[in-house]
């Protein structure tokens, strides 16, 4: 401790704390033997000790003449309420929360997780890319048209090619063709009505056009 | 003093019974600290009804934290901690509502006090002002360290560790305080009523 004596900045803090008694007792002979030592020291003490029971007893006076903030007995009594409320409150047992324990959820599991690959796989077969309706691997697995491409999906309406004026040389093929899909339509008429003639089941209408 | 040293059962005695669920040992603890922790918080905050109601939140807030208190753990004991949730609580209200608003709070607080009792006291009126005044001129710093050693009783050591401060500050608030008021009272014009401060008193910070 007698580090404690050295640790102290002036003769005041040693003086103060000597007055208030908090030195251990070879600190407090060691003070007592500079005060027996220095008069000087000793006036300041007293000085200090007259100051100090000053202080003191102006906060004495002040309380003996100014009423406290609340009457002793009814701030004694909050805090007494208080005090109990507390050991109550502590003395009454916890509330016990029930935990309900509900079964492993598995049956629920395994229904979600079927319900989210079906909505998946609807997901992915709504959004394939379609082939083109003529191809033959185009297989549309679902589909309530079975194998037939749907009417409803964009891709297998034909478009319509743009309108232009034909060239004079596709005119011509045009017209060609359109001759000879007519003669040869005559010729088939024409083996036809050779085949009526040669079968007489066929008479009647037959004659009606004036051959022989 | 107001704190008796001469108690048979310590506080942390007390603490612990209480914890246990004795309640007397709770009144026993509210009837040695209660009457001196008001007039602490009520000269510290120079208003009666901000001292009640932070006498109140400090007895709240002690028995809150009951289970943390550790009597073992040194800085003071029980006295010392509940001391220092006051003094906590005072800084609190300070901070919320600004010292300039305090000031006049309490003027207004201290006028509404003194006129309908100055009839039954006009003998102690005069001396009450000027010593009211002249306490309340200290400094903050030096005043708190007055007040705790005063009305809690602590020792010079457990009121540095509660204010965080070192030994030697506390020691020189101390005796600045004494010397202040030494000569404030021996001056006694010189002792401003509350309220009236300078600008320089204003700017002090608690």
């Amino acid at each position: 401790m007698r580090n404690f004596l050295q640790d102290l900045e002036n003769n005041e803090a040693i003086l103060l704390i000597y007055l208030a008694d908090e030195l251990s007792a070879a600190d407090r002979l060691e003070v007592e033997q500079m005060l027996a030592s220095d008069a000087a020291l000793r006036g300041e003490l007293e000085i200090l000790r007259q100051t100090q029971q000053l202080a003191y007893d102006s906060l004495e006076t002040l309380d003996s003449v100014s009423r406290p903030a609340a009457p002793p007995i009814v701030a004694l009594g909050q805090v007494s309420r208080m005090m109990h409320e507390w050991t109550d409150r502590r003395r009454r047992p916890e509330p016990v929360v029930a935990v309900i324990r509900r079964p492993l959820p598995w049956r629920r599991m395994s229904v979600s997780a079927a319900a989210v690959l079906l909505v998946g796989y609807y997901i992915w077969a709504v959004y394939q890319p379609t082939t083109p309706m003529h191809h033959p691997s185009r297989v549309t697995i679902g589909s309530p048209y079975g194998e037939e491409p749907s009417p409803f999906n964009p891709d297998n309406i034909s478009p319509v090619p743009p309108s232009r004026e034909l060239s004079s040389q596709e005119k011509m093929a045009l017209l060609t063709n359109s001759l000879e899909d007519s003669a040869s339509e005559e010729a088939s008429n024409l083996h036809v009505a050779e085949v009526a003639a040669v079968t007489p089941a066929d008479s009647s209408d037959q004659n009606t056009t004036g051959e022989p | 003093m107001s704190s008796d040293d001469a108690t048979p059962v310590s506080d942390e005695a007390l603490v612990r019974r209480l914890r246990a669920g004795d309640d007397r040992a709770g009144d026993e603890l509210a009837a040695r600290h209660c009457a001196s922790l008001m007039r602490y918080l009520q000269r510290l905050v120079r208003s009666d009804h901000l001292a009640e109601e932070l006498h109140q939140q400090t007895w709240t807030s002690t028995l809150e934290h009951l289970d943390r208190f550790d009597a073992d753990s040194g800085g003071g004991g029980f006295k010392a901690w509940l001391y220092r949730i006051a003094t906590n609580k005072a800084h609190d209200l300070w901070r919320a509502r600004g010292r300039e608003k305090s000031v006049k709070q309490s003027l207004i607080l201290i006028t509404e006090e003194m006129g309908p009792d100055a009839s039954h006291r006009l003998e102690g009126a005069e001396a009450e002002i000027s010593l009211r005044a002249a306490i309340e001129s200290l400094p903050e710093n030096q005043k708190q360290i007055l007040l705790l050693r005063y009305y809690a009783n602590l020792k010079f050591v457990e009121i540095a560790e509660m204010l965080g401060c070192p030994l030697n500050t506390a020691l020189g608030r101390m005796h600045k305080a004494m010397i202040h008021l030494r000569k404030l009272l021996a001056e006694p014009q010189s002792v401003q009523a509350p309220g009236t401060e300078t600008q320089g008193a204003e700017s002090r910070i608690p």
